[in-house]
Parts: C-alpha cells; structure tokens; sequence
C-alpha cells in the first residue's frame, strides 16, 4: 500500500507543481477554476499515508509478522514531522517577499529537504 | 555511545530493501529542484542580465540560434578595437567572445532546437537528473545511506542552488556533465558483471566528462586528476574502457579546439589572449597552472572567506566529518572517505593556488557574497566535501541523539534558503528587482541615446549592450587609447554622485580632453552624462 500512496503523492506534488506553475505563467489561467494550491492538502495526505503504511510495512519485515510499537518509532516519526513543519513554517514567514506561488514550493522543498535528510538519518 | 563501537557506520551502507520512503523524498526533492532552478530564469526580465558574462553568453547563443554564426557584426562600423564591453572582443567590425567560445555554441545549436527560452527549461532538467547521477556515483563509492544524504545536502546547499539558477553561467551545465561523467565513469569501471554495456557506459563517461573539459578548459587539470584517482580506487585493470572513454572525451574537446582554429585563427588561443603566443615550455606551463600568478597571503584571505565565512554551517560540519574519517581507521566506508579525503585536498589545493591570486572585483564594494565568482569557481570543493559533512550529521545523531541533530538539520537548511532568495543583496528577490530596475533604466537612456553613441561605463554594460556601443575598460586606458575615442558621440554612465564626477573631471577626464556634463538622471542613481571633448589639452 505505502507503494500506491507514494505513487500518489508523486503525482499530486507533479499536479500542484504544473497547475501552480500555469498560473504563474498565464494568470487566471487555473485559478479561474479552482485554487492551484488547494492540491497541497492531497500532496501532505499522500505523503503522510504513504509514511504510515511504510513503516508498518518495515515493522512487520524486520519482526517477521510481530507488531512493535515502540514509543521511539513514534517518536521519531513524530520528530520527522515537526522538523519538516517548523522548517515549512520558518521559510513560508520568511520568504513572503515572494509570490505565493514560489513561497509554497520553496517552502515545501525546504520542508521535504529537512523531512529526506532526518529520514535518512534516522533510519535504524 | 561511543563511536568507535558503531559498525553501521563502518560498513559500506545500505538501506534495506522496504526502505523506500528516502527514495520517494529524494524524488520528490529532485523534481522541485528542477522546479525551483527556474524562479531566477522565469523572473527576470528579457534580454537584462546580472553579470557581463550572462550578458555576453546570452548574446552569441542567440547569435548562433538565430544567424547559425558565433561571430556577430558590430552594431555600428569602422568603431576603434577598445569600444567592446566586458566578455565581448571586437575584431574587424564583428564582436567575438572573451571565454571559451565552446559553452555559446553548444547552448546556440540546442537552442536552435528548443528555442532561447527552452533552454532554460532543458537546463533545469539536466541539471535535476544530474543530482540522480550523482546519488549513483556516490551510490557505488560509499553504499547507498551517505549517498542519499550526500544527495540531499547537494540538493540543498545554497551555492549549488545558486548558481543553478543562472544557467547562462558555464557552472551549471558543467557541474551536471560533472555529476553525469562520474555517474557513468562508475558503470563503467566499478561494476564487474557489467559486460558488454561497460563499454556503452564508457563511451557516455567519454562524451560526458569532455563536454565537461570543453566548456570549462581550465577545470581540466584537476578534473582528470580526480578520475585517475577513482579509477584507482576502483582498481581498474582492463584497457578496453580506458581506450574509448579517452577516445570520446577528445570528441567535444577536439571540437573546441577546431572552434578556436576558426575564430581565433590557432587552436590554442582564445579570447582571453588574443596575441600570439611565443613562450617557452615553462612560461606556457605557468600560464597553465598559475594564470593569475601566485600571492599566498591573496589565497588565504580568499579561502577564509569563501570556506568559512560564507557558508560557515556546511564548513564545520565537513571538517568535523573530516576530522572523525581521520581518527578512526576501521572499515571499507571509512578507508574509501579518507581516499575521498585525499581527492578532496588535491583538488581544493588546486583550485585555492590556481583561483586564490584572481584579483577579480565582481562588486566595486569588494564584500564577500553568494554571487561572487569565487563561490562559482570553488564549487567542486564545496561539493566534494559534502560526503564528510554527511558523515558529520550521522556522527552527531549517533553522539548526541535526535533532537540536536535534527535543530542542525533544520537551521542549516533555513539558512541556505535564506541565503538564496531573500538574504543579502544578491538573494534571488535582490536580484530579480535589481534586473527590473535596470530594465527601467535602460528604456529611459534608450529614449535620450541615439544610435550612434558610445557610452563609456563601468559596470552597466549589461544594461545597454547590445542596444548600444560600450567601453568598459576605460579605466584601464592610456592617453592613445582616449584620443582613438576623439569624434565619437560619447556618454559616460555612472552611479557615482555629482561632486565625485566633478572630482573625476578635474583629474580623469581633464587630462584626457574631455569633460562629463548634462547630467540625465535614469533613476535608482544611474546618472548620464554628455562626453565633449575640450578644443585643448590641459
């Protein structure tokens, strides 16, 4: 399952990225229908699903089937997240110089930076 | 723990196989890397530019895009030699390049295909597939963890970021040949089931790692250097490989030198040095390896200033990365980041001793910034020591647990956004105003010049070439020089205030028999003046 959501996250962070950059070429051109960067709210979810089922899927690899809910994975994961939120948050105040359009993508690769970087240096 | 007993460190890494979560993240981190590139190509204004060598670059693209010609004819006819503005050479009534003339003309037949804007976009995803090649290279050097982390420092440190974003610079499209070139320079000698595609993949690391050496010549040295020392590494013992990538990296370079055979008249010139060289072995040998010449207390003011204090938070981390590799001596991983170590410092000595004496003045206030041309030529340092800042991280999480690694983690990725759009004054917002601004006021000189004049300015040539004929290296003249001038319709440029204009006239322009007067104000302090020459030498 953590295979599917990546795949949609993938997509929907490509969707938000080409709508949002339509509509900074061509004004109007999206938003005369909808908000560009409502597609954010489908990019987090995918992607906060997708972590879900990815470490379930790594739990039960690494214990052959046995459930481990240790308070360390979920404070790590937790920690993930706040580091990639507080970064998304710092750059988004820091940045609005800049048309929301490009604040939301520098925040968010900020934000994924951070989230990749912990990822890896987390993993156990 | 102490960190001698972490043997995960020790081995080369991997990640197990259901770990795909980094793999989805660096994905996503290379698509808006590509993304993100764009915001300087897309913001700034047509045809202004931030530096002479985009300016110039920019021209003999478009030159090649549109007429198929690199040599492009003056604007007016019959002008004297010194009329040229800075990275443009004029030659019999036609402007040749100052660089190498390989970057232009490779840009100019792409663009003929994809359109002057299109290259951008071609850049950009060059230059994001490129971070993929070099996860692979580092991939087969040092197992998968530092690679992915290495990748994701390369893909946010500030300066790589930076000059990605200006693509009509050399840096970009080399450092993606460079990332490429060692990518497929891995296939090709570090995979022993490889067979018969190794020498497929030699023939890219070739074509690749020429094109590299082509549109940087001077990055040649130490380039080659480095590949000679990986192939150690990798203990390359077959021929085969050796002969084709030799082969195909003489193809683009081999390309170049029949390019300045043509231009310049000898393979071996360029613009930078247009008269005839007579040296001997050894002059031309000190033209090679000390162009700019050799001033020790020069290279350690330079590389105080750009390895410490500009981008202080990825030079700590590499130097504590550093000093742990050389500490500890168990291990694959750790013996190939002293190799790495080793390569490291033959390339920052290089770079430092051939760069380090350069008395560029990229700003007439002379401070250190993200923009300078030193940050671009040393970008392969900045680079190369990223696996050890990689090293530094894991040290610090293993040492001091998570919450101070992830603060480090978070404050230097801050600081490198920062860095790149708004910190500074030349932050991508600066810059991007700044181009507006100067736009602005190239459409009100445009309306005061007429076509024949000749303006004589410091630093605003990228703003009025090639609308306008410019001298920019009057400063530099001799009385001759100036009297070659004598007749022409000249303005002077200047953001200089009114009574250091009156000082110059009085003791630059003075003596020369000219006088700067009928100031027009341009806006944001670009002030022109009428050049008239006085009936007598005073």
């Amino acid at each position: 399952m953590s295979k599917v959501f990546s795949v949609l996250f993938l997509i929907s962070l490509v969707a938000y990225f080409a709508f949002a950059m339509a509509e900074e070429l061509l004004p109007g051109f999206v938003s005369d229908y909808f908000n560009p960067h409502l597609l954010l709210i489908p990019v987090l979810i995918f992607l906060t699903t997708a972590l879900v089922y990815e470490k379930g899927e790594v739990r039960m690899a690494s214990s052959g089937g046995e459930r481990l809910t240790s308070k360390s994975r979920k404070s790590q994961s937790l920690l993930i997240f706040l580091a990639g939120a507080i970064t998304l948050g710092i750059l988004w105040i820091g940045g609005r110089e800049i048309e929301t359009a490009w604040r939301v993508l520098m925040a968010v690769y900020g934000g994924l930076l951070v989230v990749g970087i912990l990822t890896v240096l987390f993993k156990e | 723990m102490a960190f001698g007993n972490s043997p995960r460190l020790q081995e080369p890494l991997v990640i197990a196989a259901s770990a795909r979560l980094p793999y989805i993240l660096l994905g996503a981190v290379v698509i808006l890397y590509g993304a993100l590139i764009l915001y300087l190509p897309f913001h700034s204004p047509p045809d202004i530019y931030n530096s002479p060598d985009e300016m110039a670059n920019a021209f003999f693209i478009r030159s090649v895009e549109q007429d198929g010609r690199l040599i492009r004819p003056t604007i007016q006819q019959n002008l004297p030699s010194v009329v040229f503005p800075r990275g443009v050479l004029r030659q019999d009534n036609a402007f040749i390049p100052v660089g190498f003339v390989s970057f232009p003309l490779l840009l100019g037949i792409i663009a003929k295909l994809t359109s002057f804007k299109g290259l951008f976009y071609l850049m950009a995803i060059l230059s994001a597939l490129s971070l993929l090649a070099w996860y692979g290279f580092l991939h087969a050097f040092f197992g998968a963890r530092l690679a992915l982390l290495t990748t994701f420092l390369t893909a946010g440190h500030p300066l790589v970021l930076y000059w990605s974003n200006r693509p009509l610079l050399p840096n970009a499209l080399f450092f993606a040949f460079y990332f490429f070139a060692f990518y497929f320079f891995s296939r090709t000698f570090y995979r022993p089931d490889a067979g018969s595609s190794r020498n497929f993949y030699s023939i890219l690391a070739g074509l690749v790692f020429g094109l590299a050496v082509a549109i940087r010549p001077q990055e040649g040295v130490w380039l080659a250097a480095v590949v000679l020392l990986v192939a150690v590494l990798f203990q390359s013992r077959s021929w085969y490989p050796w002969m084709i990538f030799l082969i195909t990296a003489a193809l683009p370079v081999g390309g170049l030198l029949a390019a300045q055979k043509i231009i310049y008249g000898s393979a071996s010139r360029t613009g930078y040095h247009l008269t005839p060289p007579s040296l001997t072995i050894l002059q031309t040998l000190r033209r090679v390896v000390l162009p700019f010449g050799l001033n020790i207390k020069a290279i350690g003011a330079v590389s105080y200033s750009y390895w410490i204090d500009i981008i202080w938070c990825f030079t700590i981390l590499s130097i504590l990365g550093l000093a742990i590799v050389l500490m500890y001596r168990n291990g694959t991983l750790l013996r190939r980041l002293r190799f790495w170590a080793l390569v490291l410092f033959i390339v920052s000595a290089w770079l430092m001793v051939f760069y380090g004496s350069f008395a560029v003045q990229d700003r007439f206030d002379r401070t250190v910034s993200l923009g300078t041309s030193f940050t671009r030529y040393f970008l392969p340092i900045y680079v190369m020591a990223l696996p050890f800042v990689a090293y530094a991280l894991f040290f610090l999480r293993r040492r001091f647990g998570k919450i101070l690694v992830s603060a480090v983690v978070v404050v230097t990725v801050f600081l490198s956004m920062r860095a790149i759009f708004w910190g500074g004054d030349e932050g991508f917002i600066r810059i991007v105003k700044a181009l507006n601004d100067n736009k602005e006021v190239r459409a009100k000189a445009l309306q005061i010049l007429p076509a024949n004049a000749v303006i004589l300015t410091d630093r605003s040539d990228k703003i009025f070439f090639p609308e306008r004929e410019i001298v920019s290296q009057f400063r530099k003249f001799h009385h001759p020089d100036f009297e070659k001038l004598y007749g022409l319709n000249l303005y002077y440029e200047t953001i200089a205030d009114t009574d250091v204009v009156a000082f110059e006239n009085d003791n630059f322009w003075g003596p020369h028999r000219l006088k700067a007067q009928d100031p027009v104000d341009l806006g944001y302090r670009h002030k022109l003046y009428k050049l008239e020459e006085l009936g007598s030498r005073k």
